[in-house]
């Protein structure tokens, strides 16, 4: 061969090497999707626990085989903190979405944060999926590129409505009076509010609404003011944090209603160590959840979440392990990382409910992006143990009754 | 509807929690007279103390009151040197720069607790946690009344101790003005870091009262520093005894605010009479200096 020949052949091949080679190709680089949510400040009870979630939902579907529809490429979730800050939020979508250029963005946000990525998904043109925020005006806003997967504060409501009417109607006599009590966050009111509404015109006697600030130190005197009302049964929706600090208040005033709840707080599984079990069996603590620990589905979640964690996965963790999956099944559906190819797989997305480990009948999104699947479920602490007591076709055990007679 | 019943709840809730603000208040107060810092990171130091409490309780089971006098020491030491390892070296560099360094502490402390401890809420369940007294249909939490009263005793003490002893004269000598103590003897230096390591060993007798009734978690001093330096702004700079009765008053009106008016207004009345009193009495409603 003729010296120019060899010459040109390596620098042929030096321009060869040098080209990027597509990833796809490269069989085992992960297909890389970010989820935000607070790891840090006041939500980070949230976001470490949906950490957890995703950390365990990813290693089950990279040991199933990863993304086969990307040749079995592994899934990375980069979870992204926001600090449970809008304006932080806000900065990270940014980065995520023009500078890193994902494909689509998950949701581990309350809904304060979770409205900013929307607004920010919708003027960006990102696929925004929300797994954690119950807020359901944001699906009012007819948004094209935010979907939620998340049971909405209607939903809630109208379990709350339903589960309260079959109490009653047990119970006999006359109709129980009806108190609200909520963190005034746009999830806390945006639930009480509807339930409110939902209650009302459905005939009973609402005698007092008391919200508060959920970083409030003492609720002594909101919990006197409910009390002040004597109602029966008692609607909260709130936190961890403030729940706990509710419930101990109820406890110094010897105030023990019928407790239905709503949000992570009242089913969170360190309330009995955070305020004790007879407490809570004293009030019927129920929860309209997303998440029932005591199901044959969940199982798969929970059996190695305990053995890991030494305790039960809180709703928050099942919102990381669920996101895990729907981030999946997107990406199955689409075959690219193209976010107009995602967004046509969201919107054509159809996982059967017994794929999930959440109550939903399936995960599966209306024009507004609303998840037309999805269900709750009531857990109620009863000795100790949450059990999911409505509705009647997946409870383990039936409610507390109103009344004892 | 308001009743009398539930307006008086909310004052006895409000002075007694306003009590434990006034000590977590008090002894900002005293590092600034002296130092003339106003350190940023002071709740979180104080949530040191509170993750101290639940350590000393697991560990030893020790009830968080006596979790104050084993606290003591070590917050002193760790006053001690933070003073002599941060506090120092910017004292004379001016605000912006100590806050930048007081703030960076705040973050640090934040960040270890949670890399520590995690994000879970901690608490420590007593018997005395419920116990309460019932006045005329008003309930008084005893955790909240011990509180109060360990808060009145401390700051007794320390007004005692500012008042009637040499090292209290040194210290209010110091406070007025440190170039004339130095000339007259007094080792100002010395005197301000025990006056700094003291008012982080104060925070320990507040840990143990709030871990007899609260949790603590990562993110909980910054509630608390953001809470003192309102109190302290309110009573006057370097004031004790305005930062005990803006801490009172500042419990009161969260109570009642949080009480009885819409959620979304209540904490802005703190803000609201925090602005007020910035407008029409700027050195706070005292504003006398270093005066006990």
């Amino acid at each position: 061969m003729k010296s120019s020949h060899r010459r040109w052949l390596v620098r042929l091949f030096a321009v060869v090497c040098a080209v990027p080679i597509p990833a796809f190709a490269q069989g085992g680089n992960p297909v890389v999707v970010p989820i935000i949510t607070p790891l840090t400040g006041s939500g980070a009870v949230l976001g470490q626990d949906i950490r957890r979630g995703v950390a365990m939902g990813v290693e089950h579907i990279n040991k199933a085989g990863g993304i086969k529809a990307f040749g079995g490429r592994p899934l990375q979730i980069e979870v992204v903190d926001t600090q449970g800050k809008p304006e932080v939020v806000r900065v990270e979508m940014e980065r995520l979405a023009v500078r890193n250029n994902a494909p689509m963005i998950l949701g581990g946000e309350i809904s304060a944060g979770t409205g900013a990525a929307a607004q920010f998904a919708e003027t960006y043109g990102v696929p925004f999926i929300n797994s954690a925020a119950a807020n359901a005006e944001l699906l009012h806003r007819g948004y094209k590129w935010y979907f939620s997967e998340q049971i909405t504060g209607e939903d809630e409501a109208a379990t709350w409505l339903a589960l309260l009417k079959h109490l009653a109607e047990k119970a006999g006599g006359a109709a129980p009076k009806v108190a609200f009590l909520y963190e005034d966050s746009p999830r806390g009111a945006g639930t009480a509010k509807l339930g409110r509404k939902m209650v009302e015109g459905a005939g009973f006697n609402v005698v007092a609404e008391v919200s508060y600030n959920r970083a409030e130190r003492n609720l002594l005197t909101h919990v006197a003011k409910v009390q002040q009302a004597n109602p029966e049964v008692v609607m909260w929706a709130g936190y961890t944090e403030d729940v706990a600090a509710g419930l101990k208040a109820m406890q110094q005033l010897s105030f023990a209603p019928y407790i239905l709840g709503a949000g992570g707080g009242p089913g969170d599984p360190r309330m009995p160590e955070l305020v004790g079990a007879a407490f809570l069996d004293k009030v019927k603590l129920s929860t309209v959840d997303y998440f029932s620990p005591d199901t044959e589905r969940a199982k798969k979640f929970v059996v190695p979440y305990i053995k890991q964690y030494g305790q039960v996965p809180s709703s928050y963790a099942s919102i990381g392990y669920r996101a895990a999956f729907v981030a999946k099944a997107i990406l199955e559906k689409s075959g690219k990382l193209d976010r107009a190819a995602i967004r046509t797989a969201v919107q054509g997305l159809n996982i059967p409910g017994d794929e999930l480990i959440a109550p939903f009948e399936s995960v599966r999104f209306g024009p507004d992006g609303r998840n037309l699947g999805a269900r709750n479920a009531v857990t109620q602490w009863q000795g100790g143990q949450k059990s999911t007591v409505w509705p009647p076709e997946v409870a383990v055990k039936p409610p507390v009754p109103l009344r004892s007679r | 509807m308001i009743t009398g019943t539930l307006l008086v709840q909310a004052i006895v809730s409000g002075l007694l929690m306003g009590g434990i603000y006034a000590l977590v208040a008090l002894s900002l107060a005293l590092a600034f007279g002296v130092l003339r810092v106003l350190n940023f990171a002071h709740g979180d130091l104080l949530m040191v103390g509170m993750y101290g409490a639940v350590v000393l309780h697991r560990w030893l089971g020790l009830h968080p009151y006596w979790s104050i006098l084993v606290l003591a020491v070590p917050m002193l030491l760790l006053g001690w040197a933070m003073f002599v390892g941060l506090i120092r070296p910017v004292q004379q560099a001016g605000v912006l720069v100590q806050a930048q360094m007081t703030l960076g502490v705040s973050f640090v402390i934040q960040s270890a607790a949670l890399m520590i401890f995690g994000a879970d809420l901690l608490n420590i369940r007593t018997n005395l946690e419920m116990a309460v007294l019932r006045v005329e249909g008003v309930v008084v939490s005893i955790p909240l009344a011990i509180g109060f009263a360990v808060s009145l005793l401390i700051s007794g003490v320390l007004s005692w101790a500012l008042l009637g002893t040499d090292a209290g004269r040194r210290v209010r000598a110091t406070a007025q003005d440190p170039d004339m103590a130095r000339l007259c003897g007094v080792d100002v230096e010395r005197t301000q870091r025990w006056v700094f390591a003291l008012s982080v060993a104060l925070l320990a007798g507040v840990a143990g009262c709030l871990m007899t009734f609260t949790y603590v978690v990562p993110a909980a001093g910054l509630q608390y520093s953001v809470l003192a330096l309102l109190v302290v702004m309110l009573g006057g700079l370097g004031d004790l005894k305005g930062a005990f009765l803006g801490g009172l008053l500042i419990g009161v009106a969260e109570a009642l605010a949080g009480g009885f008016l819409n959620s979304a207004v209540g904490p802005a009345v703190i803000y609201v009479l925090f602005g007020l009193t910035l407008l029409f009495r700027p050195r706070g409603l005292f504003g006398r200096g270093m005066e006990a």
